[in-house]
């Protein structure tokens, strides 16, 4: 059940105010967030730790747009990617950068699959993200940076966004690698 | 039971209200839909810890099935470098995802292996190919070498033949020798022709059983 749509304004317009702070918050290392959400991005369910590390209640999370813990500093490219590869009806790994509710922010290593219904549709996503590896989170960090730049350098955001994506695929190219190899070859078991 | 029947007849509005989700959702559960989850968190604090602890039995058993499959679904395209991320799973979870990689990785190594001895075999193939070809072309050339040969002893029987007739009588038996030599020539000419198509026909279907298994 989601909550009322003016809580849910409410919390975009203080989600809008919020300033990034730098303070960092750490997951546990077996620590996971869970969520799952509408076809929409909507959040239907938070597990505990989801609430705690983001600074919402159950109940203020539900109906919520996923994108409420987006930290401004997370490049659109990845977002775009993450979209494509999911409704395509495949699962994504991702570090992501996130921003709790006060503008702190925490790392996550996120898997993000489809949740489909017995005629084989999708009717929703299921996301698990667990505490990312220091070195992959620092490779991350300049790679997602580098990303940002691009797409802030560019009036047209549409221009930005492509541009930016079409890097992310240089850049594996020039690896000769998949996004899932390239992810996986920089996560330790 | 009683207690059971208790929290379900209890006039706590809020308690009733949990233990109707929480059935609801551990039902259809056992029923296999691991989407459900307790989305309301009742206020006594003790429930809440309930709520919890269902919904996070419900994670962790819906995190297995989701990773299980998409390790295994992976593996069975080859793509061995999707991993099962055992970091977050707990206790039988994290055996079990364990066993998974390990299984994974044996799949991966024996992929390899299967590989390395095509590639072996078809190294061999090939070999057996090129000599196939280098020993027809061998064939050819000396069949070839006869035929020249012949042809020379045949000129030579002709005029052997001419010469006897020359010298009359007293050399004709000589003519004799000379036209069956001519003859014995004209039959191995013959035989050269069809060791000739032998050897091509031989050449031709080795080289197509070669092709096909290459080819495999």
């Amino acid at each position: 059940m989601s909550a009322s749509p003016a809580l849910n304004r409410e919390l975009l317009q203080e989600y809008r105010a919020v300033k990034p702070t730098g303070v960092e918050r750490k997951l546990g290392p077996e620590e996971v967030i869970v969520s799952k959400t509408d076809t929409k991005g909507h959040i239907t369910y938070a597990n505990h730790v989801f609430c705690r590390i983001a600074g919402y209640t159950t109940e203020e999370l539900m109906g919520a747009p996923h994108s409420i813990v987006r930290h401004p500093d997370m490049p659109r490219c990845v977002f775009k990617l993450l979209w494509d590869v999911i409704s395509a009806g495949n699962e994504i790994f991702a570090y992501v950068k996130n921003m709790a509710r006060n503008g702190d922010h925490y790392w996550v290593f996120a898997h993000v699959t489809p949740t489909f219904n017995a005629a084989g549709e999708i009717v929703g996503y299921h996301s698990n993200r667990r505490c990312p590896d220091r070195k992959a989170v620092e490779l991350f960090e300049g790679l997602y940076k580098a990303l940002r730049d691009i797409e802030n350098s560019i009036p047209d955001r549409r221009i930005g966004l492509e541009t930016s994506f079409n890097k992310v695929l240089e850049i594996l190219e020039s690896k000769g690698v998949s996004y899932d190899e390239f992810i996986f070859s920089v996560t330790p078991n | 039971m009683n207690s059971y029947l208790a929290l379900h007849q209890t006039k706590d509005e809020s308690v009733r209200d949990f233990v109707a989700e929480a059935t609801t959702v551990c039902k259809t559960a056992a029923e296999g839909d691991l989407e459900q989850r307790i989305c309301h968190l009742p206020e006594d604090p003790r429930f809440a810890d309930l709520a919890i602890a269902i919904n996070s039995l419900l994670d962790s058993t819906d995190a297995f099935v989701r990773e299980s499959s998409a390790t295994l679904a992976a593996a069975s395209k080859g793509k061995f470098y999707r991993r099962f991320i055992v970091r977050g799973m707990p206790g039988s979870f994290r055996r079990g995802a364990i066993q998974i990689n390990d299984a994974s990785n044996e799949m991966a190594a024996q992929a390899e292996t299967l590989e390395e001895a095509r590639e072996h075999r078809d190294e061999a193939f090939l070999k057996l190919e090129s000599l196939v070809s280098e020993s027809n072309a061998r064939v050819e050339s000396t069949v070839a070498e006869i035929s020249k040969i012949l042809g020379g002893v045949t000129v030579l029987a002709i005029n052997a033949r001419i010469e006897a007739s020359r010298a009359g009588e007293a050399s004709a038996g000589f003519g004799v020798v000379a036209s069956e030599i001519e003859k014995m020539a004209q039959r191995i000419t013959k035989s050269t022709d069809r060791l000739t198509v032998e050897v091509s026909v031989f050449m031709e279907e080795s080289k197509s059983i070669l092709q096909s298994i290459l080819a495999s």
